[in-house]
């Protein structure tokens, strides 16, 4: 209904901010609050101090130069998926933004926030992982550059240290010829990803040189799909970006779930989420292709 | 903890002492007896508690009051001017998009965020963007039709039935 008592602390600077998670040894970091104040409301988590980020001037920003596109951590999925900056520069993530949960958890809910919390369902880490990103971490030891790859570990646990937070994202710009899509189908009820696969491509003649594929939602956290991503690099596609061999593309959609256990879950059976992964991977991997081909025929005019 | 805590709400300031943990949604109700906004759920999924927080459609019952210092508030309450019924009012009225009216403000403040981002929206669209908001009366049908109206209203293209039809 509502949380237990705690203290709430809104620091101005990074700095107060860890000096605050030093000082308190039962404290959790606030960003946009929508995984966390649901949790606390339910009385799944109580802290005893809450510091929030919402004054933090360094938490907050898009800036894109030099080729890469740096996303500050209180940034709300709204502002990523509406902003002209990011559509251009990493057209994926403004998808996957698009697409979390709803318009009004939208307005509240960050990107720092979301990968932090590292919900096993939750889009961003996959979209990180697909992207190769760059997760720009603070400390009293100063800044610490962790990989998209190494810093989701579990089950609502990433590399972050327990007197850390997390400042920015940096991402590489897309290639003029790279094509991404986010494909999310959902939970009914909850609008969590049953399988949310991100896909970015970029073909050299008729097969990807590029194929990057991160599957969430199936297993305690996002995870890149090897198997399928190298078996998809020996595919052909045609100039708008169809698979040549209908049966070959099934079976390397078949290779997703392939490095990992699936369990049954509440709502679904592990075969119902095989499936859910390998439909949700057809559909990005065909969207992507085509995005990939548009963008080559673009170019050429 | 106390704090103070002072925001705008429907154009008027307001302050209060508040604890940490109170919630907007109760902040408004219980402190400022602006009871047009509702707890419809526990978790975050039904949209009943909508409101406008500079300018954007946010769960109030997801936001802590400590977090809205210095906020812009925008309740139901704040949609008339005086007498005169906001066009998404209007529309929803005429449009009969309400039955027993607990999701309606919820819905009515998603409808003005959605407007603002899409003012000719498709059917399609406006069911997108109402992924927030659950109704168990209506079947949803009733209030995409008002908001589809609320639109052109909103653009000058109609103007509101005296008959209410």
């Amino acid at each position: 209904m509502y949380p237990a008592e705690f203290t709430y602390h809104a620091p101005e600077t990074l700095a107060d901010v860890i000096a605050l998670l030093q000082a308190h040894e039962d404290a959790r970091v606030l960003a946009g609050g929508h995984s966390l104040l649901p949790m606390m409301k339910l009385r799944l988590a109580q802290p005893e101090h809450l510091i929030s980020l919402r004054r933090v001037q360094e938490l907050r920003g898009i800036e894109s130069s030099a080729g890469v596109l740096s996303v500050g951590a209180m940034t709300c999925h709204r502002e990523v998926a509406f902003s002209e900056t990011v559509r251009e520069a990493v057209p994926l993530l403004a998808e996957l933004a698009s697409e979390i949960a709803d318009p009004q958890v939208r307005n509240r809910g960050t990107i720092g926030g979301s990968i932090a919390h590292a919900d096993p369902a939750a889009d961003y880490p996959a979209g990180l992982l697909a992207l190769d990103a760059e997760i720009v971490c603070w400390s009293e030891s100063g800044e610490r550059i962790v990989a998209a790859q190494e810093f989701f570990l579990d089950m609502f646990t990433t590399a972050l240290d327990e007197q850390e937070v997390i400042r920015q994202i940096r991402f590489r710009h897309f290639t003029p010829t790279t094509g991404s899509a986010y494909v999310k189908l959902r939970n009914p009820a909850s609008r969590f990803a049953a399988a949310g696969m991100a896909c970015v491509l970029r073909f050299s003649g008729p097969s990807p040189e590029i194929s990057r594929l991160a599957l969430t939602g199936l297993s305690t956290h996002a995870f890149l799909c090897h198997a399928a991503q190298d078996a998809l690099r020996k595919l052909s596609f045609d100039g708008e970006g169809a698979p040549t061999d209908q049966a070959a593309f099934e079976a390397c959609c078949d290779l997703v779930v392939d490095s990992v256990e699936i369990e049954d879950i509440m709502n679904y059976s592990a075969n119902v989420r095989r499936q859910l992964a390998r439909t949700a991977a057809k559909r990005a991997i065909l969207k992507a292709a085509q995005r990939a081909r548009a963008a080559e025929r673009q170019r050429r005019r | 903890m106390k704090h103070q805590i002072s925001m705008t709400v429907n154009g008027a300031q307001v302050q209060g002492s508040v604890d940490s943990r109170l919630l907007l949604v109760h902040f408004l109700r219980e402190k400022l007896r602006l009871t047009g906004t509702h707890v419809g759920c526990d978790t975050t999924q039904c949209g009943a508690c909508t409101v406008l927080m500079d300018g954007r459609a946010v769960k109030s019952c997801t936001v802590l009051g400590v977090e809205a210092d210095g906020a812009q508030i925008r309740t139901v309450e704040g949609l008339a001017n005086g007498d005169e019924l906001h066009p998404i009012q209007q529309a929803f009225s005429e449009k009969h998009g309400l039955q027993c009216g607990y999701c309606t403000p919820g819905m009515m403040m998603a409808t003005v965020d959605l407007l603002q981002r899409f003012p000719s929206p498709s059917r399609e669209r406006i069911k997108e963007e109402l992924d927030g908001n659950i109704c168990r009366c209506t079947g949803y049908r009733q209030i995409v039709d008002a908001i589809e109206y609320a639109s052109q209203l909103l653009d000058g293209e109609r103007k509101p039935s005296e008959s209410g039809e």
